[in-house]
């Protein structure tokens, strides 16, 4: 009884001193959080424009971009030999090389489009002459910059609607016969912020007045906390804190040393006592013995009788008669 | 005896004095799209052919040294149908389609070959996109790395 009492003390000890440690952390106030204010700084993202989608070799941004200016009625003729060319060279196995069609097109548009491209001239095996596509895309690109429109047709193939959702055809040979087999266009991850944004020198040669420049806000990962949210909810929970949980082990090991340490002869009184207790024979005193105890000569009065049962408390005595040994 | 040694010894060294004059030539067959778009459509195009050809000797010599019936075999049938019937030309212009897109550029060009390959030969654009996209994430890893 004393080594339980004294654990139970222990145990209101450290409970009552972990309570005080925790309240005694809450005390000392969080800084206050302050709401995300609107004076954050933003980022701005400058919309690619036609030359940048043309020189960095982006075509889906390219021709969102043309077909957009277009739509908004925005002069876009500048561009338009470009466009074609690049469209038509996507849509054709062999685009990255074009024909003397096409070449005498852009010679007769230009000047000095002759001269400029006849180094990257390319003749086949059987005489032909082809021209690349790539050389003359960054020629129309660079005139298209300084505003030269051609009012030229480059392709002689416009493709049509059907064909421009799938650019690519690829000619597949099966059993030695040749077909065409239009094939979906790669799937391009177009920029989340596609905003056209016109040319200086084409609007400085149309006349219009350019747009306002829109402003593209770029998702910030910033979290805005709510003012009203009060700072006590904010603070640290007291059960997780080291400390409290320190003394709550510390608390749970005491008392399960205290258990351990316990007297096994009291299990043992008790069980007795708890057999004793339904019989009419005289009880006498419990006294604590010092020493073990025999229990094949014990001259209790229930350990006789291990199959008697009481209505109230069936099975107890059943119960402690196994555990304890006493049926023996 | 000197003299003769002093010769031998100049002799021996000349050519390396002069050699480090001359920076030895250097070039690299593109990697990714990256490098494949510095080059000229002359380049390009003679690159493929040389790509082509030596795609089609190592298939002759795998159907040289496997059987009928082994896997060599069926690889080779399966690459004399695609491979095989593309010239340089359409291998050109197909890169050139490929790396039309800037996220792309990263592939290597091995993988761009094969991928637009299966594209001519039909394959579905589910299987291809996820191609792609494993492409991708691989070309990144590899650009990455030193």
């Amino acid at each position: 009884m004393r080594s339980r009492t004294l654990a139970v003390v222990i145990c209101c000890t450290t409970l009552f001193s972990a309570t005080a440690l925790s309240v005694k952390g809450q005390q000392e106030p969080l800084p206050p959080v302050k709401p995300k204010t609107a004076g954050e700084p933003r980022v701005i993202l400058a919309p690619p424009s036609l030359a940048d989608a043309a020189a960095k070799n982006d075509y889906v941004s390219f021709a969102a971009l043309y077909n957009d200016m277009k739509q908004h009625g925005q002069s876009v003729d500048a561009y338009a030999p470009l466009y074609d060319l690049w469209t038509w060279s996507l849509s054709n196995p062999t685009g990255a090389f074009y024909g003397n069609d096409t070449y005498e097109r852009l010679a007769r548009a230009y000047n000095g489009f002759a001269g400029y491209i006849a180094p990257y001239a390319i003749i086949d095996s059987a005489g032909n002459t082809f021209w690349p596509t790539s050389e003359t895309r960054d020629f129309l690109l660079a005139r298209a910059i300084e505003g030269d429109a051609s009012s030229v047709v480059i392709a002689a193939e416009t493709p049509s609607e059907s064909t421009a959702s799938a650019p690519v055809q690829a000619r597949v040979s099966r059993n030695g016969i040749r077909r065409t087999k239009p094939i979906s266009a790669p799937r391009v991850v177009a920029p989340a912020a596609v905003v056209p944004q016109p040319k200086p020198v084409a609007a400085a040669k149309t006349g219009t007045p350019p747009p306002p420049p829109i402003e593209t806000v770029a998702e910030t990962a910033t979290v805005e906390v709510p003012a009203a949210v009060p700072v006590a909810a904010l603070q640290k929970k007291p059960w997780t804190n080291g400390v409290f949980m320190l003394l709550l082990l510390a608390v749970l090991g005491v008392g399960l040393f205290a258990i351990l340490m316990r007297n096994p002869n009291e299990n043992t009184l008790t069980a007795r006592i708890i057999a004793t207790e339904k019989l009419p024979a005289p009880v006498e005193p419990i006294r604590k013995v010092s020493g073990p105890i025999d229990t094949r000569a014990s001259g209790s009065p229930g350990s006789g009788e291990p199959q008697q049962h009481s209505p109230s408390a069936p099975d107890r005595s059943h119960r402690d008669g196994d555990v304890l040994g006493l049926r023996r | 005896m000197k003299t003769i040694a002093l010769g031998l010894v100049l002799f021996v060294l000349a050519p390396a004095v002069f050699a480090a004059d001359a920076p030895a030539p250097q070039i690299n067959a593109p990697k990714n799209g990256n490098e494949w778009l510095k080059l000229s459509t002359a380049e390009k195009l003679y690159w493929a052919l040389g790509y082509a050809q030596g795609y089609a000797e190592a298939l002759d010599k795998l159907d040289v040294t496997s059987g009928p019936t082994s896997p060599c075999a069926t690889f080779i049938e399966k690459s004399t149908s695609s491979e095989g019937k593309v010239t340089g030309f359409e291998l050109v212009s197909g890169l050139e389609r490929f790396y039309a897109e800037p996220a792309n550029t990263v592939i290597p060009i091995g993988s761009a070959i094969r991928i637009f390959l299966l594209q001519a030969s039909g394959k579905d654009q589910v299987t291809i996109q996820e191609l792609i996209d494993t492409a991708r994430v691989l070309g990144q890893q590899a650009s990455v790395r030193p």
